[in-house]
């Protein structure tokens, strides 16, 4: 269904009534956003593939399409979406997946969703219907912003349409299962870097979970390489981890670093990304040298939180020039802060 | 012309080269649109990022424009220079600074070739896949500049998708990090946005780029047909199997003749199209890639099949795709090389429209095409000593990309913008989209220092151009005759 007028409308009414808006999709990810005083314009019933050409490898959908059916589409012409996003919720939609830019446990061996995002149309805070970028895997015209606008968290925009490239399936997965320390784990997992169809490297409660997703011959040599681990042809119990479906007592804090940051700490409940995605579970934060990477109070749980703020470095700094010249207004929601104050 | 106090103060910066004589000049005066050529007042060479920081610093200061250039091999004029700017040569920045191999990552500085790469680390097993058939020449600080891609971009990606992180020095000198090591950093794509980002944002002075395992095994399947539409249809054909090749090119029978001619590759002379076809793999896997995609062939009508596995055999059929520019370039004194992309299942109309055109301005144009993802480079041969027919040539390009916009393509898969397709973004894009350009652009340089004039038009000019948008295939008055 079509509601981009209504949506458009909505934009233009709040910025007359100098009311900031806050798009929206499902809602699955309103955690991520800072506790502002915005009037939510909703993407969901916006919906609808506007085309897809399997072998051309590219589909164009409206934002506020679910995401499960998305999958199922694709799925149904034996491709998929290879970013393979977190579920959230059932109620997730595709634009609001491709503006919180969340990668799934595939991110580091796929690519995450800007790797899959060919085009965009949004309607800017001004209220005007602006498309970049397009349904073909190469364009170079104009600044990219389609890339741009993933991960921008509604600050930039709402996104109204999104082409996507898509992939052929893998033929088969299989999962296996290694119990071990988190520190043997991140040895573990180097031998097996670069490895065909390695798609996911999980860690949880003491066991390491090797995915493998490609040709049944890949399979096969994954299966003589890990000979004696336990595995399986279901990917569950990795999506759960990925879909952070793991109980959590405090706040939710995940530590972006690099696979060389030594990984043992107390407050570690869950790592992703072969060890660069590290959740940790901590009422303050966590104890941890944040010499590498990115230190972040993700989801916030029961208590006080923290005071969060934003980064300061020149690429904040260049951020922050750029929501500005893109809503001098600020018509639009600000990019939350993650980071704790210092 | 550039202010005389302004070269005093460069003569007497440290650790730079610094160029002023007319002769040495003339050589940086083109990219590789040799047709547009500045003789820029002053080239500078600094020796390390020190240096070049304290030119950046003059420059802004004394509000002098700057255009960088990597190796110059651009094909859409970003690297032309200014008659009132100062153009900085990237090409001391020439080091490898670091190879990780157990990270897949090297850290390198801008002005190292694209070849370099792969070179350097392929006693590890390891190569950088993008690989644009400038290799051997151009750098990849342009290469991101560009966004460039390849013959290996339809499985591997383009420049953007194996690059992950950069620093770049903004015009006023601040350093940007982008970093190599986190997969997500609170905040926006800025390492997506640099990309493609033709020199107007910063100045990238360091790249890390991802490696990848080379493959165990590598097969070439060159099949011919006698017409485009079945080619066309068969790389379709081949995608819809489920296979997805490393490299998939398609050329015309123009292009086959001129590459035969050139380098006696063993194309099929005979063939209206011919399509080269690369499946690279496991060991184990590659038997049964190479099995279907020849009978996906057969069964799309190839008239011919022949399949390389060992390097040598392989190299030979590439060789001709990979000189057919120079090979086209020896049936005319001239060829203009042009670069757009068209959603895939539009290729026969397309090419047919070309074709018309190609009667009409009375110019010869061959066709090679990076057939997997849609991106033509037809090649437009002209004298440039005859009377009007580079005029026309550009005439007859202007018109191919507008042929593209109406299939639902774009004006530049790969090459750019520049100064080149600066008047076709005006048909491209709206008055409100070119407004975010430039509020981006604003953003990064507020002073408008970095290669002014390329890439983004100005709505002023825009309108002088007169162009229509096109939106959606849609112009707005379609009854009128566009060529
Ligand atoms: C024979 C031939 C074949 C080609 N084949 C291909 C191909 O297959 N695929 C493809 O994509 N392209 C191809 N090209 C085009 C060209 O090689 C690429 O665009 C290449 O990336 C340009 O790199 P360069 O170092 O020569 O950049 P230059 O030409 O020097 O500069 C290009 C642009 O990048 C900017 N720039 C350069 N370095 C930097 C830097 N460090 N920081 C900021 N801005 C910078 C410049 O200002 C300019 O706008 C081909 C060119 C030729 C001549």
């Amino acid at each position: 269904m079509d509601d981009m007028r209504s949506i458009v409308q909505q934009i233009e009414a709040a910025g007359t009534e100098g009311v900031q808006v806050c798009p929206q999709g499902g809602g699955s990810k309103a955690f991520l956003r800072s506790s502002e005083d915005a009037r939510i314009v909703s993407t969901s019933a916006h919906t609808g593939t506007l085309h897809y050409y399997p072998d051309e490898l590219v589909i164009r959908v409206r934002a506020g399409t679910r995401l499960t059916d998305l999958q199922e589409e694709v799925a149904h012409q034996g491709q998929f979406l290879p970013f393979d996003p977190p579920h959230l919720g059932v109620e997730s939609t595709v634009g609001g997946v491709v503006a919180a830019g969340l990668g799934g446990s595939a991110r580091p061996f796929w690519g995450g969703i800007r790797d899959y995002v060919l085009g965009v149309k949004v309607v800017l805070p001004t209220g005007q219907v602006a498309v970049f970028g397009g349904d073909v895997m190469k364009n170079v015209a104009g600044y990219d912003v389609s890339r741009l606008m993933v991960g921008s968290m509604g600050s930039l925009g709402l996104i109204l349409e999104l082409a996507l490239k898509v992939l052929p399936a893998p033929e088969a997965t299989r999962v296996f299962t290694l119990p071990m320390s988190p520190a043997d784990a991140i040895r573990t997992i180097q031998l097996h870097r670069g490895r065909p169809g390695l798609s996911a490297a999980v860690f949880f409660k003491n066991v390491l979970y090797l995915r493998f997703s490609g040709t049944h011959q890949q399979l096969a040599q994954a299966e003589n390489r890990l000979a004696g681990a336990i595995n399986t042809d279901s990917d569950e119990v990795v999506r759960k981890i990925q879909n952070l479906e793991f109980p959590v007592q405090h706040h939710l804090w995940r530590w972006d670093a690099s696979q060389a940051e030594p990984i043992e700490c107390s407050e570690l409940i869950a790592f992703d990304w072969g060890g660069r995605l590290r959740w940790l579970d901590s009422h303050l934060a966590p104890s941890i040298a944040t010499s590498s990477g990115v230190l972040t109070c993700f989801k916030p749980g029961q208590g006080e939180l923290p005071a969060r703020s934003m980064r300061t470095d020149t690429v904040g700094w260049i951020q922050e020039r750029l929501k500005f010249a893109l809503d001098p207004q600020s018509r639009f929601i600000s990019y939350p802060s993650f980071r704790v104050s210092t | 012309m550039i202010p005389k106090a302004f070269l005093k103060r460069l003569r007497n910066l440290p650790d730079i080269d610094l160029i002023e004589d007319l002769s040495r000049l003339k050589v940086y005066e083109s990219d590789g649109l040799t047709a547009l050529a500045v003789v820029p007042p002053a080239v500078v060479l600094p020796h390390n990022r020190i240096a070049l920081e304290a030119v950046l610093s003059l420059c802004h200061e004394q509000l002098v424009p700057m255009v960088i250039r990597g190796a110059g091999t651009g094909l859409s004029g970003g690297a032309t220079p200014l008659a009132n700017g100062l153009l900085i040569s990237l090409a001391k920045f020439n080091r490898i600074l670091e190879i990780d191999a157990s990270g897949f990552k090297a850290r390198v500085e801008p002005g190292v070739t694209n070849l370099a790469i792969s070179q350097a680390v392929e006693g590890l097993g390891l190569f950088y896949a993008p690989d644009p058939s400038s290799q051997i020449a151009c750098s990849i600080g342009g290469n991101v500049a560009e966004n460039s891609g390849g013959v290996h971009c339809l499985k591997y990606g383009l420049t953007l998708h194996n690059v992950c992180g950069l620093k770049v020095l903004l015009a006023d000198g601040r350093l940007l990090h982008l970093d190599d090591d986190q997969l997500w950093s609170d905040g926006f794509d800025l390492l997506a946005l640099l990309h493609g980002s033709e020199g107007m944002l910063g100045v990238i002075v360091e790249v890390t780029v991802n490696l990848l395992p080379i493959p165990d095994a590598v097969t070439v399947l060159m099949a011919g047909f006698d017409s485009t539409e079945a080619a066309a249809h068969a790389v379709s054909a081949v995608i819809a199997e489920g296979v997805l090749p490393a490299g998939l090119e398609m050329m015309d029978r123009l292009a086959i003749q001129a590459a035969e001619d050139f380098v006696a590759a063993g194309y099929p002379r005979d063939a209206d199209a011919l399509l080269l076809c690369e499946l690279d793999g496991a060991l184990d896997d590659i038997e049964g890639m190479v099995n279907r995609v020849s009978s996906v062939l057969q069964g799309s009508g190839a008239k011919s099949l022949a399949r390389a596995d060992d390097a040598a055999s392989r190299a030979r059929l590439w060789q001709g795709r990979k000189a057919a520019f120079p090979a086209v370039g020896r049936l005319a004194p001239d060829y203009y090389c042009m670069d757009g992309t068209i959603p895939r299942r539009h290729l026969a109309k397309v090419l047919a429209a070309i074709a018309e055109r190609s009667t009409h301005y009375g110019l010869r144009v061959a066709n090679v095409f990076h057939a997997g993802d849609g991106n033509l480079h037809p090649l437009i041969l002209y004298d440039v000593n005859a009377e009007g027919e580079l005029k026309r040539a550009e005439a007859f390009g202007a018109d191919i990309l507008q042929i593209c916009l109406a299939h639902g393509g774009t004006i530049t898969g790969e090459h750019g913008v520049g100064l080149e397709k600066i008047d076709q973004m005006c048909v491209q894009f709206s008055e409100v989209e070119l407004g975010v350009f430039h509020a981006i652009k604003a953003a990064f340089d507020p002073q408008g220092l970095l290669n002014p004039g390329k890439a983004v038009p100005t709505l002023n000019r825009c309108a002088e151009f007169g162009a229509m948008h096109v939106h959606h295939g849609q112009t707005r008055h379609p009854e009128l005759p566009r060529f």
